[in-house]
């Protein structure tokens, strides 16, 4: 601008001309709305400053949320196309293995290697109630046998003091006791005339240890071997009674 | 047109924290049973130290019913386990035996050649020992059944 006084050419913000030390009113008007100005900035910063955390813990929160949403998406539809994969890998094995399969089985069920059938066939998936029923009949028999031979032998460990602490393994032998007797393998329950003669050899196995370790009455056996259903309270009377008889026998031999 | 931000309140922020941690538990949750899994199905080899050593704590427990449990449930049928297998069947054997002669003694005569049967079988498990551990366990079922 031009120094009304002097002529002389300065900046418009200068406070005074440089050359003859007037007043510039405009320049001090320029610095007084400045101040102002900066101010304002100052406290429009303070108060910003206030609420930014807010909208950083906002987006934080939000990218959180999605990646773990997107992850878990990720996770579920993996684990679906690896058990997708898998059930094709059983079903072309199945199809392409047709021969093999039945030779391994029939093999299996002809040596009397149930627990071997019955693993084979839970790996590969061969449970068929149409075209399997024997072979998957023998393998769930075998389930409930394996389990029973398990606790019989656990039962027979077994200290007497430990027998009441240690309710549930007798209630869990004489279940599957039950179970192999009653040939409970749900869908197969009807019994197949090939696996006949290995249903009477284990329900004599078990009749003989009811009789045997257990030492129950005529009276219970015969309940345990009818059809009947079995309550819950008489299984658990049962229990006691027999931990009671277990408990005289095994202090009898100690 | 400048976009502006809607300004975040006190309940959203609330209401994304408590999702943002059922979505992490949730996250970890399936992480972890997907790595279990998958470590468990494929991981046998590096489990194999771990189950034999379960294994020989129930072998040196005396604890044979237990044993058996552990290896069937993890399907142990390697060769690594035949030490334990011979001395499980054995004990089974020699259960049985025990099992027959009580129900033999509590009247049910009917179960004498089961008796003689299981005698024969704890005689040849001892006779027939393949691993050396096991021999004194299986001579000393036989010195019982004999007693």
């Amino acid at each position: 601008m031009r120094c009304k006084h002097c002529g002389g050419n300065y900046k418009t913000r200068e406070l005074v001309c440089p050359y003859c030390e007037t007043e510039n009113i405009i320049g001090k008007l320029w610095h007084v709305q400045r101040s102002k100005a900066e101010l304002e900035y100052e406290e429009a910063r303070k108060e910003a400053g206030k609420r930014i955390s807010i909208y950083v813990l906002d987006r934080v929160l939000s990218r959180i949320l999605l990646v773990c949403v997107l992850a878990m998406i990720l996770s579920v539809v993996g684990v679906g196309v690896f058990f997708a994969a898998e059930e094709a890998y059983y079903y072309i094995y199945q199809k392409t293995n047709a021969k093999e399969i039945e030779a391994t089985l029939k093999d299996y069920y002809d040596k009397g290697e149930y627990d071997e059938l019955h693993q084979y066939m839970q790996k590969y998936q061969l449970f068929d109630r149409e075209k399997r029923y024997v072979y998957s009949q023998a393998a769930l028999m075998e389930f409930n046998y394996d389990e029973f031979l398990d606790g019989k032998m656990v039962l027979a460990q077994l200290p007497s003091e430990q027998l009441r602490e240690k309710e549930y393994y007798v209630s869990a032998v004489l279940n599957y006791s039950v179970k192999v007797y009653r040939n409970d393998v749900g869908v197969y329950e009807k019994i197949a005339p090939e696996n006949e003669a290995l249903l009477k050899k284990r329900q004599e196995e078990v009749v003989a240890f009811w009789r045997g370790i257990c030492k129950i009455t005529p009276q219970e056996e015969a309940m345990l071997c009818g059809e009947e259903f079995v309550s819950y309270e008489y299984k658990k009377q049962l229990v006691k009674d027999v931990i009671t008889r277990l408990e005289a026998s095994k202090e009898g031999v100690e | 047109m400048i976009k502006t931000e809607k300004k975040p309140t006190t309940l959203g922020i609330v209401l994304k924290s408590i999702g943002v941690l059922i979505a992490v538990v949730l996250f970890l949750s399936i992480g972890a049973f997907i790595i279990e899994n998958v470590t468990d199905e494929y991981n046998y080899d590096n489990d194999l130290g771990r189950m034999v050593n379960a294994c020989d704590g129930y072998y040196y427990e005396r604890k044979y019913g237990n044993l058996r449990e552990y290896m069937t449930l993890y399907e142990l049928y390697d060769k690594e386990f035949d030490m334990y297998w011979e001395i499980v069947e054995g004990y089974g054997d020699y259960i049985d035996y025990g099992m027959y002669k009580s129900a033999y003694e509590t009247g049910y005569e009917e179960y004498y050649d089961e008796v003689m049967e299981f005698a024969e079988k704890v005689k040849d498990n001892a006779k027939n020992c393949k691993f050396d551990k096991n021999r004194e366990t299986l001579q000393k079922f036989v010195m019982d059944i004999e007693e």
